[in-house]
């Protein structure tokens, strides 16, 4: 729906550069997400077991895996079926802003043809894969490995590698440091706004604090001092300006 | 939705698998070669789904569920092209975004599955195809707006349906900037030459191939069907923009549609047999200058 709004705006020629703008950004954006999600998804839940913790993993309780299912199951539903949901938090968002609904209601029966369309797809996909399949039994082996008679965890693809094409572009911005020995090769990812910016930032704004403390230590005498002084800064300026006193 | 609307979509899914054999046949006459015929990949089908399928011990549900979910994506996208010039089987106000998200559920499906296996050739597949992918996304969306700004309209039944007709004689310059546009687009979605090479058999040189190695039998038809599917897909986009048939029949759209099918996949194989493979590292570069097309047309839209 915000890309509907976006393009709809598009339509209208005032908005336009910022439409062009923010659709192309989003359309980066969502590529992006997918692209992190994959390695996010892929590097942690799929493949080998990369260390002894790993292998040793078990499913939790159902207690414990039933709240993340039930909540991911809404998102879905949100986005499949937003007639369910977009009318009724229309509704109240009219209620409380006091302005009108109208508008989203087309978009949302179409896109629950949209859900209902893309469940018979999968389950005609499906089908047609079971009718395929039906002749014979699955077989098992190890992952072709491309010569490597025993694949280990240590082969597979590491979150760094994954991300590496798409941060090359970005040069210096990328947010990688990368430690190359003659024997040993590791890149070790760093946020760059917080390391580069923030906290060199931060670092200077308490380095001059910590100078500026002993100025104040809460004596009075010392505070008297400080007035004396600062009345007598004030006189002598006003005397070298040559203003009558 | 009615029967007639699904006519063109059925002939469409009996002709996918011919455009990748037109491109490769293409490519072996201009280099003075015989090459497989043209009806290669439903030879190779029909043998594929005959086979038994082998699964690494290191998959899960996730590698199974991959090919149906590319299959099925692609199919639900394609019901949103209006295959006659005129109106899609299935259409709505934005479902140019639903277009795009089909197609990155599917690569998302085909990814996650190239991850199960744990290989290290698939990760680095996987990899690439987001990468490029987050390039080409972009450039996508600028030629769907530029066509949301030359039609005024929102679906893919408007863009490339009769609104599309009607703003040729004033717009023809962006639509042609589109059309080139997209023609890059699917050069890279694809995994073509200048992207990548389907012909390559060397691991580390591939893309798409690489992901789908472990994959045998009917997934693996699934997978090269869906393929060509995506090429049909993205060569209908092309031949939309640059060919308005609204004017004519309806009969006649759909023929004159899969002749230039035909002559985009015979340009596919043109481009794969004049140029060489880039390199990764050029990939971003080829498709930020499609979208600068794609940009271009969208300010001639402006003036």
């Amino acid at each position: 729906m915000i890309y509907q709004a976006l393009l709809t705006g598009g339509s209208e020629r005032d908005t336009i550069q910022l439409t062009v703008l923010s659709a192309v950004a989003l359309a980066l954006m969502g590529a992006l997400a997918l692209a992190c999600f994959a390695k996010v998804v892929g590097v942690i839940y799929l493949g080998m077991p990369r260390d002894s913790g790993a292998s040793a993993a078990r499913e939790p309780a159902r207690g414990m895996t039933l709240p993340p299912v039930g909540l991911a199951g809404l998102c879905v539903t949100i986005g499949l079926l937003p007639v369910a949901v977009v009318p009724p938090a229309l509704r109240v968002g009219a209620l409380v802003a006091g302005g009108s609904t109208g508008g989203a209601q087309v978009a949302t029966v179409a896109s629950t043809v949209f859900a209902g369309v893309l469940a018979a797809g999968l389950l005609g996909a499906w089908y047609l894969h079971r009718a395929l399949s039906r002749r014979r039994v699955p077989l098992q082996a190890a992952t072709w490995g491309c010569g490597f008679a025993k694949p280990t965890p240590r082969m597979a693809y590491t979150a760094s590698s994954f991300a590496a094409p798409l941060l090359a572009p970005l040069g210096s911005f990328a947010g990688t440091r990368t430690d190359r020995t003659a024997q040993a090769f590791a890149t070790h990812a760093f946020d760059p706004v917080l390391d580069r910016v923030m906290l060199p930032v931060w670092r200077g704004v308490r380095a001059a604090a910590t100078r500026l403390r002993p100025i104040q230590r809460g004596r009075l005498s010392v505070y008297l001092l400080y007035v004396g002084a600062a009345v007598i800064t004030v006189l002598l300026y006003l005397l070298s300006a040559g203003r009558d006193l | 939705m009615t029967p007639g609307s699904l006519v063109a979509p059925g002939i469409l899914a009996l002709v996918a698998p011919a455009l990748p054999g037109i491109a490769v046949k293409t490519k072996s006459l201009l280099t003075g070669r015989r090459g497989p015929p043209v009806l290669q990949l439903y030879y190779d089908l029909w043998k594929l789904v005959r086979k038994g399928t082998v699964y690494s011990r290191t998959t899960t549900w996730v590698f199974r569920a991959g090919p149906l979910i590319v299959l099925a994506s692609l199919v639900v996208a394609a019901l949103f092209l209006p295959l006659d010039g005129r109106a899609a089987p299935a259409s709505f106000a934005g479902d140019v975004i639903a277009f795009t998200g089909l197609l990155a559920l599917g690569r998302f499906a085909l990814v996650l599955a190239g991850m199960d296996t744990g290989s290290s050739f698939e990760g680095m597949g996987a990899s690439r195809e987001v990468t490029i992918a987050s390039f080409a996304e972009p450039t996508l969306f600028l030629c769907f707006i530029a066509l949301v700004l030359a039609t005024g309209d929102l679906s893919l039944s408007g863009m490339l349906g009769a609104p599309l007709a009607a703003a040729w004689p004033g717009s023809g310059a962006t639509l042609c900037l589109v059309g080139a546009s997209l023609f890059a687009v699917l050069l890279a979605e694809n995994c073509r030459v200048p992207v990548d090479d389907p012909a390559t058999h060397l691991e580390l040189t591939m893309i798409h191939e690489v992901i789908v190695l472990d994959h045998s039998g009917p997934d693996l038809a699934l997978i090269l069907y869906g393929s060509a599917l995506k090429l049909a897909l993205f060569s209908i986009l092309v031949v939309s923009v640059l060919v308005p048939r609204a004017g004519l029949s309806a009969p006649l759209a759909v023929a004159v549609l899969f002749a230039g099918l035909g002559v985009v996949a015979v340009l596919v194989g043109v481009v794969e047999s004049t140029m060489a493979r880039l390199r990764l590292t050029r990939v971003p570069q080829l498709l930020v200058g499609a979208g600068a097309l794609a940009l271009f047309g969208i300010i001639l839209e402006l003036r």
